[in-house]
């Protein structure tokens, strides 16, 4: 079925050999992660706009939030259950290495975030209303939603970790 | 470097004739005789088989065998 369908969608008339294959899944891969980035950075864009002009996001707008939501889902869920993204670890002294390294990697995730989202969302506030009111009880909600998105993070790369007795 | 040219070459084939004998194209020959491709185990079979002879000739140690070639 699958094959069928990339002979159909890349107009082959027949079917492919293991090593075509393999470069045929490589740039379909690579090309399927660039469109997924060039659609994020078009949001983005978009969303400055919207603000800029004080216009409402159209429904094409969220047909392509949730498009890419699920194509990133999708992606996280087959990694998973494919158990890919697992990392066997052999030693528990490695698990304690990387375990923390995953803890301050998680802080400097939330901190980041947390400061990109106020500056963001400052900026869009100043585009939409003319006048920046962003001040020292945003960046504490946006720094408590940074440590709640690093708490996330932190539990998320924890549970890819597994001792192999 | 995998010994897959030198073998090819001793039975008298093309890359095409190889390719066709075992069922895949030429440009995967050639891209597993220069190295840039990883065949499968099955393929790598197929390969010893159509060639008469076996993997360890055809993958194992073709350093120190071509070194023998050109002593």
């Amino acid at each position: 079925m699958k094959t069928k369908l990339i002979n159909r969608i890349l107009g082959f008339s027949r079917d492919r050999d293991e090593f075509q294959y393999q470069e045929i899944y490589r740039i379909l891969g690579n090309t399927g992660m660039w469109l997924w980035c060039i659609s994020m950075v078009y949001m983005f864009v978009r969303l400055f706009f919207i603000n800029y002009q004080q216009a409402s996001p159209s429904i094409d707008y969220f047909f392509i939030l949730v498009l890419n939501l699920t194509y990133a889902g999708v992606i996280t869920i087959r990694l998973r259950v494919s158990k890919v993204d697992i990392e066997e670890i052999y030693s528990y002294q490695d698990y304690m290495i990387i375990k923390k390294k995953i803890k301050w990697q998680a802080v400097f995730m939330g901190i980041t975030w947390g400061l990109q989202m106020f500056t963001l969302m400052g900026l869009f506030d100043f585009l939409y209303t003319g006048t920046y009111t962003y001040g020292f009880i945003h960046l504490t909600i946006w720094l408590c939603g940074g440590a709640l998105f690093g708490t996330f993070m932190y539990f998320s790369g924890k549970s890819k970790l597994t001792i192999v007795e | 470097m995998n010994r897959v040219a030198y073998y090819r070459k001793k039975h008298g084939l093309t890359q095409a004739n190889l390719a066709k004998n075992i069922g895949v194209s030429r440009q995967t020959i050639n891209m597993i005789e220069k190295d840039k491709y990883n065949p499968s185990l099955l393929l790598c079979i197929n390969i010893a088989k159509a060639l008469h002879t076996d993997l360890n000739t055809l993958f194992w140690e073709a350093e120190k065998d071509e070194d023998k070639i050109n002593q």
